[in-house]
C-alpha cells in the first residue's frame, strides 16, 4: 500500500502540475489574442482615417500630389498586410511606411497656414494622434504579454509543458511610435 | 518681520518653570519625614512641566517653520483642508491615506497654486503638502489578565496636487514588498523594465492607460529616484507620498521635508508623457491674445445703452 502510494502520489502531483501549467498556457494565450484583436481594432481605425485625411489636405494643397500618392499607396498595402496569413513582421513593415508617409504629410502640412487652422483638419489630425497613442498602448500590452509567454515556454519546468503539447512561439509587434512623430509640435 | 529666534524658550515657558522649582522646594521643605512621595510628585510635576515645554517650543518653532515655508510661495496658506478636500474624503481612498482604528486626520497641512508642466504646457494646478496620521490599535496579552489596548500614531508624509483632468479610473504604484523585490509574491501588472518591477507593485483597472502612464522614461525615472515612494491617482488627485532624500535644514520639523517633496511632485508630473494627457482628453489651455503683439486685440464691448426715459 505504501509502496503505491510512494508511486501514485508523485505521479498525481505531476499531472496537477501539468495541468496548471496547461491551463496557464491557454490563458496566457487567450490574452494575447484579445491584446492583437486590440492592436488590429486600433490599426483599422488609423486606416480609416487616412483617407479623410488626405482628401483635406488635398483641397488646400494640390501640388503636393506626389506625397498624397504615397500615402494612399501605403495605406493599401498597410490594408493587405492586415489578414492573418500575413507574417507579423511584414505587417510592421507596411505600418512603418504608413507611419512614414503620414510623417510626410504632416510635414508638408507646416507649408499651408490655412490648413492648418482648418477646424476639419485639426481634427482629424487630433484623431489621428489619439488613435496611434492606444495603438502604442495596445502595442506594448501584447509586446508585454508575448514577453511572459515567451519566458514560460523556455523556462523550466514549464518548457517541458510547451515543447510536448506544442505551444509555438509568438513574435512581438515591433513598429516605429507613430504618436511620437505626429503630435502637434509645443511652443516653448 | 525678523522671524522667532530658533531654540529660544520663551518668558513664559521660563516662569512656569520657575513657579514648578518653588513648588518643589515648597513641598519638599518638611521635616516631618513624609517628604518622600511630595519629592515623588514634584519631581513628576516638574518633568510633566519641561515635557510640556519642550513641546509645545517644538510646536512653535513648526509653525513658524510652516509660516515661513507658505511665505516662499506666493498664494499660499495654511490649510485644514488639503486642496479644499477634507479628511474623510481622503480617508482610505488611498494607500497613503489609511484609516487606522482610532483617530485619523490630516496636520502641519499648507497649500496653494502651483505652476506644472503638463503635456509641455505649464498649468496652474492646486498643490498641497501635509503630514496624514492614523492611529493603530496594538493588544498586549498578559497571563490571566486583561488584554491591554494601546493606541500606535503614525505618520505619512504626502504632497497632493489637483489635476486638471479626471483619471476616472484609479492608478497605484507602491513599493513593493520585500519578497516581491525577489520575485517570490510579485503581484500587480507587470512591465518592461526588471528593475521598475522590483521595486513597484502597480496597480489599475484599467490596463491600457497604465501602460501609456508608465512609459520607458517614468519607468526608468521611478526605478532610479523614486524607490521607497508611493504614487497614487485617483479622479483629479495626484498623490506623492514617502519621505524625501533631501531636507532643508533651514526648516523645522516636518516642514523640512516639504521643499524636497514639492519639488519630487512637480518633477514627477512634468515626466508623465503626452499620451497619458491625451488619453484623459486634457486640452492645453486657448493661447492669450494679449500675450502676442501681432494678434489685434478682441472688440471692445459695446457700451451699455442709455437708460430709457422710463427708467430715470
Amino acid at each position: 500500500m505504501e509502496y503505491l502510494l510512494a508511486i501514485v502520489l508523485p505521479v498525481l502531483l505531476v499531472l496537477v502540475g501539468v495541468v496548471l501549467s496547461y491551463n496557464r498556457f491557454v490563458a496566457q494565450l487567450a490574452s494575447i489574442d484579445a491584446t492583437w484583436a486590440n492592436i488590429e481594432g486600433e490599426l483599422q481605425r488609423r486606416h480609416d482615417l487616412v483617407p479623410n485625411l488626405v482628401e483635406t489636405v488635398q483641397g488646400y494643397a494640390r501640388h503636393e500630389q506626389r506625397v498624397l500618392e504615397q500615402v494612399t499607396e501605403a495605406r493599401a498595402q498597410a490594408i493587405a498586410a492586415v489578414p492573418s496569413t500575413v507574417p507579423i513582421e511584414q505587417q510592421a513593415r507596411a505600418e512603418d511606411a504608413l507611419t512614414q508617409g503620414l510623417t510626410s504629410l504632416l510635414a508638408v502640412t507646416e507649408s499651408y497656414p490655412e490648413l492648418k487652422s482648418d477646424a476639419v483638419f485639426r481634427d482629424l489630425q487630433r484623431q489621428l494622434v489619439e488613435t496611434e497613442d492606444r495603438i502604442a498602448a495596445a502595442r506594448r500590452l501584447y509586446n508585454l504579454e508575448v514577453a511572459s509567454y515567451e519566458r514560460r515556454r523556455r523556462s523550466v519546468p514549464s518548457n517541458v509543458v510547451a515543447g510536448v503539447i506544442g505551444f509555438e512561439a509568438r513574435r512581438m509587434f515591433e513598429i516605429r511610435d507613430p504618436a511620437a512623430e505626429h503630435s502637434p509640435h509645443v511652443p516653448r | 518681520m525678523a522671524p522667532p529666534v530658533s531654540g529660544a524658550v520663551d518668558a513664559g515657558s521660563v516662569a512656569l518653570l520657575d513657579r514648578a522649582t518653588h513648588l518643589l522646594l515648597a513641598v519638599t521643605g518638611g521635616d516631618d519625614g513624609s517628604w518622600l512621595p511630595g519629592l515623588m510628585v514634584g519631581l513628576f510635576g516638574v518633568a510633566m512641566a519641561i515635557a510640556w515645554t519642550l513641546q509645545r517650543h517644538q510646536r512653535r518653532e513648526l509653525r513658524d517653520a510652516l509660516n515661513r515655508f507658505v511665505e516662499r510661495h506666493d498664494g499660499w496658506h495654511l490649510q485644514a483642508w488639503p486642496c479644499g478636500v477634507h479628511a474623510n474624503q481622503l480617508v482610505s481612498r488611498f494607500e497613503a491615506t489609511p484609516r487606522g482604528d482610532r483617530r485619523y486626520g490630516v496636520e502641519s497641512a499648507v497649500g496653494g497654486p502651483a505652476e506644472v508642466e503638463i503635456s509641455g504646457t505649464t498649468v496652474r494646478c492646486q498643490v498641497a503638502c501635509f503630514v496624514w496620521f492614523h492611529e493603530r490599535r496594538r493588544t498586549q496579552r498578559s497571563r490571566g489578565r486583561h488584554a491591554r489596548r494601546t493606541y500606535d500614531r503614525r505618520t505619512e508624509l504626502v504632497a497632493m496636487c489637483q489635476l486638471p483632468v479626471h483619471t476616472h479610473r484609479a492608478v497605484s504604484i507602491l513599493p513593493e514588498s520585500a519578497l516581491g523585490r525577489v520575485g517570490l509574491t510579485r503581484s500587480g501588472q507587470q512591465l518592461e523594465s526588471e528593475s521598475f518591477n522590483r521595486r513597484f507593485r502597480v496597480e489599475g483597472r484599467d490596463r491600457a492607460l497604465v501602460v501609456t502612464l508608465l512609459d520607458a522614461g517614468l519607468q526608468e525615472l521611478l526605478a532610479a529616484e523614486y524607490g521607497a515612494r508611493g504614487i497614487e491617482l485617483s479622479d483629479d488627485l495626484l498623490v506623492l507620498s514617502g519621505e524625501p532624500t533631501h531636507r532643508d535644514r533651514s526648516l523645522a520639523g516636518v516642514a523640512q521635508t516639504y521643499p524636497a517633496i514639492l519639488q519630487d511632485l512637480t518633477r514627477l508630473v512634468r515626466n508623465i508623457p503626452p499620451p497619458f494627457w491625451r488619453a484623459l482628453g486634457f486640452q492645453r489651455p486657448a493661447p492669450d491674445p494679449a500675450a502676442d503683439p501681432a494678434t489685434p486685440p478682441p472688440p471692445r464691448p459695446a457700451p451699455p445703452p442709455p437708460p430709457r426715459p422710463e427708467d430715470r
